[in-house]
């Protein structure tokens, strides 16, 4: 299981930098789709398996549809066009960027070298990433996720109106 | 990476499926590479585009009617993705817990429709979004009667110049290509 | 507690989130609705006013018992800090409405969705002033930003106006993301042996009032937290977007942006914050340093603007600073401090969007068919011209300046001895000196208007000015100068928002 882990976190964190770095974007989107890929094998090495399904449905299907739509739609021409020449940004980005990560190693170091544990697994193995567990826990009265469940549906229904209102050519007015 | 993840098992054969689907595909790319005779041709090396002479760059521009479609399409997505958990253990409930999920869904559900029906009062799903279009298909006359287009200023100024109606045009199938083309042109004129 | 007892708790919020389905679906599908305009903003005004008054009668009913109750399986708490900040926000919609009935048929942008994305804008800010839950929080969060992306690029065939959405677009889901990174940072970082992490806020509270020392997995939960609610209330360093989609978006929705999204981001701050109180220490130091960043980058980048939206811009970034003060003031283990911290933000928060809004109703009342009013020159000899409005604006630019008799002085006054009370002296004495930058280039409008020699003498005619930009003028006129020369009468507002969200 570790040597699985090691290889597909190696093909993800690759697979994210040839992301960032290469020139071509339809070939990013593609190497953005091993990372989602690799991310929802994750998901199912912890555990979530719906998530794993959810990631690969939606993320490595329906958005990376979107994403290329968008590329083709802006029509960007040769890829040499996009390069950014001058700017100090990627050097700062790469700085903030590897703090956060020394940050982030340091303080799972420190979890594991303190005396307070992350929790334990349980004793007795509950399903929650299933595709019955999230049921259970999501609509649950007693859990308090039904408002957000809820309200995520007024939050789809804002972005019917966005897209609607962003991408229709012509919206037919009142009748004046 | 251990203790109680037994049914990670599970996934050995996905696994396996997966190994041995990849190294088919890999397979009958190296296989064809190192087997087959490489005669190239000037026609041979040009894109196969379903027996087509291709024409033009493949860099084309993507209307931004696709984007809407892909939009409203990933939305509708996600809905799907909450009703799956909620199918799955629907039938697992008491009665009164039956009622309360029922009711849950029935709301997440009824919020969405009303996007539904904004998307068809704003006619977002039709794909030709011309005057004549609209005219010639009103869904229902209560929800899209026609209307004129929203002004917004920049257009030019004098009447606009419209195509006169044809009296017919048969629907693709109904009548023969020949036919359709003769109705087409006619009303050019 | 029954399922009706939780859908009343939150009433407010379903009136308004109905209101907005049904204006939607109105406009968009019905032959009769399309055939009487007024429909639209006529049903979005009412159904404002009844939320308003349901906010009020549970404000009152609450104030009787000062009693906060949990909703959703804690997922929600309502108290009166939450139903002060909805009586806010629901004002700021009221004024947004008002606002945008005219406006919008002479910029020719008149489509229902507006008035339903302001209602559902609206909804995500109040459902964030009552979230004890991250995930509520991030939600609403979700909600209130992707209606005001939508928003600011409403007029749809102009490039400034697309611009803006797609900078704000981008940025704010940049900053969800860093949000949502929070979140799971603070879930993973509040577990225990005992018990699994937490995403509510009480809990939260709660684990850190018994487990004192929090993990460096909560530090850096906590801090990407604040950036990405820092990024939405326009703190400085998170603040790039602000002028540039203030200025590209039409000016009713600026002004509403400029309220209702700084409300709702200060209340979910304010939950956040008083969540974290019991390690106070730990993150203080970055939101005083985050206040005064704020309070001098917003004031000295106002002063060099000569767009008037612009510079408006820059200067809801210095109340957003003055606004961080109290919630710095806020934050300390002095119950009288933080409840009258409470008391002064809540005061700050309904006096600023009162005077953005007026401010921006004035820009609204002189723009032109088809142009907004851009640039500070445009304001020129204004008293000659147009009385009403010069006038107005006067007040307004005092108001915002903080000079004596407007509800922007007694804001800046209240905030100023709720952060001496908490002992931040220097905090204090900071914000003075930043308010002192900001009457300059407030005064520079008053002079503009005031004392210069119009370029047309003549009369211009204002193709926009109507009944529902009058009244937002007047309303705003009114309640500045009211409530500036006796804060008292707004001192129900004051003793209910001062009840302690979690006692420190």
């Amino acid at each position: 299981m570790l040597i699985l882990f090691w290889i597909l976190a190696l093909t993800c964190v690759g697979a994210s930098i040839a992301m960032v770095v290469t020139q071509n974007p339809v070939r990013s989107a593609l190497y953005l789709v091993i990372t989602f890929l690799c991310v929802a094998v994750f998901y199912v090495m912890l555990s979530a398996q719906f998530l794993a399904a959810v990631q690969i449905i939606v993320y490595a299907g329906a958005i990376m549809v979107l994403f290329l739509f968008v590329i083709m739609l802006l029509n960007l021409g040769a890829p040499q066009a996009l390069r950014e020449r001058g700017t100090l940004q990627p050097f700062f980005a790469a700085v903030l960027g590897t703090a956060f990560v020394v940050m982030l190693l340091l303080s799972n170091s420190l979890v594991a070298l303190s005396k307070v544990r992350p929790a334990a697994p349980p004793e007795v193995y509950v399903p929650l990433g299933t595709v019955e567990g999230i049921g259970k826990n999501l609509f649950d009265p007693k859990q308090p996720w039904i408002l957000p469940f809820e309200i995520t549906s007024i939050l789809l229904l804002v972005a019917i109106v966005g897209a609607v209102i962003m991408a229709k050519r012509r919206i037919q007015d009142h009748t004046p | 990476m251990s203790g109680n993840h037994g049914d990670i098992l599970a996934y050995v054969p996905l696994l396996v499926l997966i190994g041995v689907s990849t190294a088919i595909a890999l397979a009958m790319v190296v296989g064809s590479f190192l087997l087959g005779p490489k005669k190239p041709t000037a026609y041979k090396a040009t894109a196969y585009e379903c027996g087509m002479t291709p024409i033009g760059s493949a860099r084309e521009r993507f209307p931004v009617k696709f984007y809407l479609i892909a939009m409203l399409f990933i939305v509708f997505d996600i809905e799907t993705i909450f009703l799956y958990p909620w199918a799955v253990t629907y039938r697992a409930q008491g009665y009164d817990l039956k009622i309360f999920y029922f009711a849950e869904m029935l709301v997440f559900v009824a919020i969405l429709f009303v996007g539904y029906f904004y998307i068809l009062g704003r006619r977002a799903l039709d794909w030709d979004e011309s005057e004549r279009a609209v005219a010639r298909d009103p869904i229902s006359p209560e929800i899209l009667a026609p209307r004129p287009p929203i002004r917004f200023g920049n257009e030019k100024s004098g009447p606009v110049r419209r195509l006169p109606e044809p009296a017919h045009v048969p629907a693709y199938g109904a009548v023969s290509q020949e036919e359709r083309i003769a109705a087409l042109t006619s009303r050019r004129e | 507690m029954n399922y009706a007892a939780n859908l009343m708790s939150i009433m407010p919020v379903l009136i308004v989130l109905a209101t907005g389905m049904i204006v939607l679906l109105g406009d968009a599908c019905s032959a009769q609705w399309r055939a009487r305009r007024w429909y639209t903003w006529g049903f979005s005004l009412f159904g404002v006013l009844m939320a308003l008054v349901q906010a009020g009668n549970q404000l009152q009913t609450q104030m009787a018992t000062t009693f906060s109750e949990t909703a959703f399986a804690g997922s929600i708490v309502t108290d009166s800090f939450t139903l002060t900040c909805y009586v806010i926000l629901l004002i700021t919609a009221l004024l947004a409405i008002l606002l945008a009935m005219t406006y919008l048929e002479n910029r020719n942008l008149n489509l229902g969705e507006y008035y339903a994305l302001v209602l559902f804008s609206t909804a995500g800010g109040m459902l964030m002033a009552c979230s004890n839950d991250l995930i509520v929080l991030f939600v609403s969060v979700e909600i209130l930003s992707v209606a005001l992306y939508v928003l600011s690029g409403f007029a749809r065939t102009e490039e400034k106006s697309e611009e803006a959405a797609l900078k704000y677009f981008l940025l704010g889901a940049f900053a969800s993301g860093f949000l949502l990174y929070g979140i799971a940072l603070v879930y993973g970082g509040s577990a225990t042996a005992n018990h699994a992490g937490t995403t509510n806020l009480a809990d939260l509270n709660l684990y850190l009032i018994n487990d004192g020392r929090p993990s460096v997995l909560l530090m850096c939960g906590i801090a990407l937290l604040f950036v990405g609610l820092a990024f939405k209330a326009a703190l400085v360093p998170f603040h790039m977007w602000t002028p540039d989609v203030y200025e590209g978006a039409p000016t009713s929705v600026t002004a509403y942006m400029a309220a209702g999204a700084k409300i709702g981001a200060f209340a979910a701050l304010m939950r956040v914050c008083s969540a974290l109180a019991p390690i106070g220490e730990y993150w203080l130091p970055a939101v005083q340093t985050l206040a005064v960043l704020t309070m001098f980058g917003g004031n000295i980048l106002a002063v060099v603007q000569d767009n008037v939206k612009r510079m408006l811009a820059y200067s809801s970034i210095a109340h957003a600073g003055y606004l961080l003060v109290a919630v710095s003031a806020a934050s300390v283990r002095n119950e009288q401090a933080h409840n009258a911290a409470m008391g002064a933000m809540a005061f700050y928060l309904m006096a600023y969007a009162v005077m953005t809004m007026g401010a921006f109703g004035v820009l609204i009342y002189l723009s032109r068919k088809g142009r907004d009013l851009q640039t500070i020159e445009d304001l020129r000899g204004l008293a000659r011209t147009d009385t009403f409005a010069a006038y107005a604006m006067l007040v307004f630019m005092l108001s915002l300046g903080g000079i004596p008799p407007t509800m922007g002085f007694m804001g800046k006054w209240f905030i100023f001895s709720a952060t001496l009370q908490a002992g931040q002296v220097w905090l204090a004495i900071v914000m003075a000196l930043a308010s002192i930058i900001s009457i300059y280039y407030y005064l520079k409008i008053v002079w503009m208007m005031c004392f210069q020699e119009p370029e047309r003498p003549e009369v211009v005619e204002h193709a926009v000015a109507s009944g529902g930009v009058r009244a937002t003028i007047v309303l705003s006129l009114a309640t500045m100068l009211v409530f500036g020369i006796l804060p008292g009468a707004l001192g129900i507002l004051l003793n209910a928002a001062e009840t302690t969200v979690f006692r420190p």
